[in-house]
């Protein structure tokens, strides 16, 4: 065992001292996780890019007689007092509160405003019609004509939907307000004719009145309200939120880990060209037992990386991994299953050059199906049901537990498959191995 | 020059025998990208985001509730007790959960606001389209509910009637009736111009799966040249009166023939197999891919003549390749990032190639849009190819 | 006519402080003859051939290949030499073939030209029958000499070979030391490299010894044992304390120098044999040590070496 350990001890040392190494295990994951950490913010205060978006307010408000608007362009009548529509419009995009996210500039033809999205200028473009106003207030039971439908365009660059979806919520918003309105006026009317009042002025009178109180109890009252949070383990305990950077570092470190483990791995294969594996069996040491160190070797190699990332993910991005025991198994587990995959990648492969490019692409890949990459894609829930075709999905499973406050019952079933896995892996390897060395 | 060809020509019939060569460039990226269309058409088809809904209440009013966020074509709702959302978020099997708490029937009826939990990640992307999704349901109940309460109000104060069960039916019925027939439609439509069919929403995944395994396909390019260096390889074409710049073209040549046809067969898969819209536009299309091959291959080489030893060229390629990808937005959208990363992100190639690429197939973008973006690469592309020229060592 | 002239060339890696590889070297090469520089690893023999080959500039001093000069006309030094590196510089994922079609293009060949001289290098290395099979599958002796028609289809007037013959079975050395015969008996002037003096002695018409950079004799070889100055060379094995026996012997009045070999072999020079040999067997009495073997021989370029630098080739 001592003479295992000797071997471990010579190909971790070897690792440890190759810069190279040492810059594809730390260095690596932490610069890739800095990267994504700054693409999101650092979990508080993330803030997209404002959409910059262009306002054409063509809106002429209702006319006369209507209780469309106090704007200049209209003579006010009776009902006075609503906004126009495109008012109302242009004041939600433009209010303090969207600020951040809209970054509103108004423009005198629907053709400048088009072609500034079309020169990149902006990302969105909204155009109110003339006839907004008219449409929304102009038919009964403030008016007598039924009003032609009026469209408002909102013209977006296309490869944007995220700035573009807010803006036009918002405008959606303002627009069934308004609509809203209507439908207290029209139902107040229609049921005040039921009960035999027909008078057309009293009626346009209490539609006016259902509208005002509408709007007034529509910005008194915001309705149902979300509060949004990250999932929590227990239902009991404090509900815990780990920083983007930490869910991104947790995915970069099992991802690198797999290439930490193939560093060693390719060990054996270098050996064997060196001539120096022969060399050691040709030695008093049984073959099992160097090829134990060499396992023991990938195993610590693995370990040791993933301390010193969880370590450094604490100090630079302040991430909070969980508590101390669930995380410790967590880690101890990782390195099992980082060193089987390393080692059963290498154990195909005849040269390590072939080793390399191998072990590349099928880690690659099993990054990508067990979501190392987070924020890749959404894709919902058969891929959650199959990431775990990966023991690395689960493992990361396992990690989320822990990171929003589970305890080591979140993580069992985790683990026990992971293991598995790892059992597997190994067997896989060391029957190579054996067929090939032994 | 003719040497020039001849090194290419080597080269690709190489990569024709190299059975893993072809795996990584060719058959990996073509599996993977039917494997994501696959997950991503599949998730498109279900009838909306899922979203996990947990009813604590079990009132009439959270049912009524739970029946409306139903009747949303955006929401697929999936009931389930709250420690199995919390995890169902958690291991995205939901875009997100959505919780009704104890007391939300006693709260609306006494008139208080009331706050529901949206339990999401915020890494995941569609948790905030499932967020708008649920703020629109619940703001168009609450409009119908307000409608109801000015039109009773005026009612009543009219024509002295109380508010009664009849009274809340007919304005109900008048209420939904209205707002069912709306007077004024949005009309959103893209710019650019018009591409026949519509967006397959594999538009962010396909272009940004395609400069990935470019990037990733680095590796082995600049595996093989420090091999050739290590084998004295390099040294024997300078023994034989060939020139570095010859040498250098010959190979960029044959991982651009590569990379380009690696490209190419991702984009018919995804046009193809996936209706993402990359041939409406050849020549546009063809620049692009082209650019991308080069500059990738010109960095390719520029890391060769870099670094020596094996395990410093894996090293850095991998870091690289990651960077280049994340920072050029092929792993999520620049949109979703923050503005000063997305700044950042724009001084990157990759980040120009990925607004060409969904120029193309989103915006109907043509050869003219393509060049100011292109132009940027290719500056990228002159500066990194004269300094591996300029570095390149055959030993 | 000579092939090449070297005059004072001098190469240091990373001056001021890294090693001089070749310090201050002048030689002379006659067209048709072969010249083989001999000299333990490290000697400066593959600085040397680099640049000639015009892959590295020296920093001092010029050299001519045919007339041309490698600093000031590279190309044209180019077309007149062949190169065979130490390294076997073939493509292992092509065939014997296309290797071969692909490196003579590289030296500009082409067309009809080109398959003539592919099928008639493949006959000179004896690869006809393997032409088909990707160098992966060939033997280290196989790749050896493929690694050596590379260098011969362009048909360089100048033919640099470099340790040739490193790390292969005797058999495949014997073929390659009788093809480079046959190409000088065909006219082409060679320029050898080893560290093996057996190879040296059978080829070259002139040997130039180097050691740590410098060129500390050049000559035939019947030139070359003259400066160990008519001496004769005793072999000797003995059972055991070598170490002992070298040290003792080392004084011995007679004793001009003493080289080990492997673990019980030593190389004498002595100035007359017949006196040292009592004197030998007496102290290995004295010292309780048996002599095994004992054989009596005429100087050669390894006495060579060690009467020069008092080290033996392959230390």
């Amino acid at each position: 065992m001592l003479r295992a350990l000797l071997v471990a001890a010579k190909d971790v040392r070897h690792v440890y001292r190759s810069r190279a190494s040492l810059v594809l295990m730390l260095v690596a994951p932490l610069l890739v996780t800095g990267a994504i950490g700054a693409a999101f913010g650092s979990g508080e205060g993330f803030e997209i890019e404002a959409t910059r978006t262009v306002v054409v307010d063509q809106d002429r408000g209702a006319g006369a007689g209507h209780p469309a608007s106090t704007d200049a362009s209209a003579d006010g009548g009776a009902g006075a007092g609503f906004p126009a529509a495109g008012a109302a419009i242009r004041a939600a995009l433009g209010s303090p509160e969207l600020a951040d996210l809209v970054d509103l500039t108004t423009s005198p033809d629907p053709q400048s405003a088009r072609a500034a999205v079309d020169a990149g200028v902006a990302d969105v473009a909204v155009v109110i019609p003339p006839d907004l106003s008219e449409a929304l207030w102009g038919g009964s039971p403030f008016g007598d004509g039924e009003p032609g439908p009026a469209t408002i365009q909102i013209y977006k660059d296309a490869s944007r939907t995220v700035g573009p979806g807010i803006v036009a919520a918002v405008v959606e918003q303002v627009v069934r307000t308004c609509q809203g309105a209507v439908a207290a006026a029209r139902s107040a009317v229609a049921a005040t004719a039921a009960h035999g009042l027909d008078d057309p002025a009293a009626l346009g009178a209490l539609a006016s009145a259902a509208a005002s109180d509408f709007l007034t109890r529509a910005q008194s009252d915001p309705g149902l309200s979300l509060r949004a949070r990250p999932p929590s383990v227990s239902t009991t305990g404090p509900e815990r939120a780990p920083n983007v950077a930490a869910q991104v570092l947790i995915g970069m470190m099992v991802f690198f880990t797999l290439f930490g483990a193939s560093v060693p791995a390719r060990s054996v294969l270098d050996e064997h060209r060196a001539g120096t594996l022969p060399r050691l069996f040709t030695t008093a040491t049984p073959r099992s037992l160097i090829l134990g160190g060499k396992y023991i070797a990938v195993f610590v190699v693995v370990l040791l990386q993933s301390i010193i990332l969880l370590i450094a993910g604490l100090l630079l991005y302040g991430a909070h991994w969980g508590a101390f025991g669930p995380v410790a198994v967590l880690t101890v587990c990782g390195a099992v299953v980082a060193a089987s995959l390393g080692l059963v990648t290498v154990s195909f492969a005849k040269t390590p050059g072939q080793a390399g490019a191998v072990s590349s692409v099928i880690f690659v890949f099993l990054g990508l199906v067990s979501g190392s990459f987070t924020g890749t894609a959404d894709l919902g829930q058969v891929y959650s049901v199959l990431r775990r075709i990966s023991p690395l999905g689960w493992l990361l499973e396992a990690w989320d537990n822990i990171m929003f406050g589970g305890s080591f019952s979140d993580i069992v079933l985790p683990v026990l498959v992971v293991l598995a896995f790892s059992l597997v892996f190994f067997a896989l390897a060391t029957f190579f191995f054996r067929r090939r060395y032994a | 020059m003719s040497r020039v060809w001849h090194i290419a020509f080597k080269e690709l019939l190489q990569t024709r025998r190299d059975r893993l060569a072809a795996l990584f460039t060719l058959i990996l990226p073509v599996i993977f990208t039917v494997f994501l269309g696959i997950m991503i058409g599949r998730a498109n088809e279900d009838s909306g985001l899922p979203l996990a809904l947990a009813d604590r209440d079990g009132s009439e009013a959270s049912q009524t509730l739970a029946l409306t966020l139903s009747g949303s074509p955006a929401l697929a709702i999936r009931q389930i007790a709250l420690p199995g959302l919390e995890d169902a978020v958690r291991s995205r099997k939901v875009a997100a959960g959505l919780v009704i708490p104890v007391g939300y029937e006693t709260a609306l009826q006494a008139g208080q606001t009331v706050s529901l939990d949206f339990v999401c990640l915020e890494t995941v992307p569609g948790a905030q389209s499932a967020r708008q999704a649920v703020e629109s349901v619940l703001f168009e109940s609450h409009l119908s509910s307000l409608a109801i309460k000015s039109a009773a109000h005026v009612v009543t104060g009219a024509t002295g009637l109380p508010f009664d069960d009849r009274l809340d039916r007919v304005l109900r019925e008048s209420v939904t009736a209205a707002l069912a027939q709306p007077t004024v439609t949005l009309d959103v439509t893209d710019a650019g111009r018009p591409l026949p069919g519509e967006a397959s929403g594999f538009e962010q995944s396909s272009p940004g799966g395609m400069v990935n395994w470019v990037l990733f396909g680095l590796l082995t390019v600049v595996a093989g040249v420090a091999w050739e260096k290590q084998r004295g390889l390099l040294r024997r074409f300078l023994a034989a009166g060939v020139k570095q710049r010859e040498i250098v073209a010959g190979k960029l040549l044959a991982m651009v023939a590569v990379t380009f046809l690696q490209q190419l067969l991702l984009a018919t898969v995804g046009q193809v197999g996936f209706g993402v819209r990359y041939f409406h536009a050849p020549l546009a299309l063809l620049a692009t891919m082209l650019s991308l091959s080069i500059f990738a291959a010109s960095f390719g080489l520029l890391l060769s003549s870099l670094f020596r030893r094996e395990q410093a060229i894996i090293a850095v390629t991998i870091i690289s390749a990651q960077l280049l990808g994340v920072m050029g937005g092929a792993w999520f959208p620049l949109e979703v990032a923050s503005h000063s990363f997305s700044r950042a992100a724009h001084f990157f190639p990759t980040a120009w190639i990925m607004e060409c690429l969904h120029g193309i197939t989103l915006s109907g973008w043509g050869m003219t849009q393509v060049l100011v973006p292109l132009g940027y690469v290719w500056a990228w592309i002159a500066v990194v190819f004269s300094l591996a020229v300029w570095r390149f060592r055959p030993d | 006519m000579e092939a090449i002239v070297v005059e004072k060339l001098r190469k240091q890696f990373d001056p001021p402080k890294g090693p001089v590889a070749v310090d201050d070297v002048s030689f002379r090469i006659a067209e048709g003859e072969i010249f083989s520089l001999l000299g333990p690893n490290g000697a400066g023999k593959t600085t040397m051939i680099s640049i000639l080959s015009c892959l590295l500039k020296p920093d001092q001093g010029e050299a001519w290949v045919g007339g041309f000069s490698v600093t000031k006309e590279p190309e044209k030094v180019k077309q007149l030499i062949g190169v065979v590196p130490q390294e076997i510089a073939v493509y292992e994922d092509l065939t014997g073939r296309e290797n071969l079609a692909f490196w003579g293009r590289m030296y500009g060949l082409g067309g009809q030209l080109l398959r003539q001289r592919v099928d008639e290098v493949l006959e000179v290395v004896g690869l006809v029958d393997r032409q088909k099979d990707r160098v992966g599958k060939y033997s280290s002796g196989m790749k050896r000499r493929l690694n050596i028609g590379i260098a011969l289809l362009h048909q360089p007037r100048i033919l640099y070979l470099d340790e040739p013959t490193v790390g292969i079975d005797p058999q495949s050395r014997r073929s390659i030391l009788d093809r480079v015969k046959e190409l000088n008996a065909a006219g082409t002037t060679v320029l050898y490299t080893t560290h093996y003096m057996e190879e040296a002695q059978e080829l070259s018409h002139r040997v130039g010894i180097m050691d740590h950079g410098a060129m500390i004799a050049i000559g035939s070889q019947a030139e070359l044992v003259q400066l160990v100055g008519g001496r004769t060379r005793i072999d000797l094995r003995v059972d055991r304390h070598l170490q002992l026996v070298a040290e003792q012997w080392q004084s011995l009045p007679g004793v001009h120098s003493l080289s080990r070999d492997e673990d019980t072999g030593l190389q004498l020079l002595a100035d007359d044999a017949a006196a040292l040999m009592p004197r030998l067997l007496e102290s290995a009495r004295a010292l309780g040590v048996r002599i095994t073997e004992m054989t009596v021989a005429e100087p050669n370029l390894e006495m060579v070496f060690l009467h020069l630098t008092g080290r033996a080739l392959r230390d």
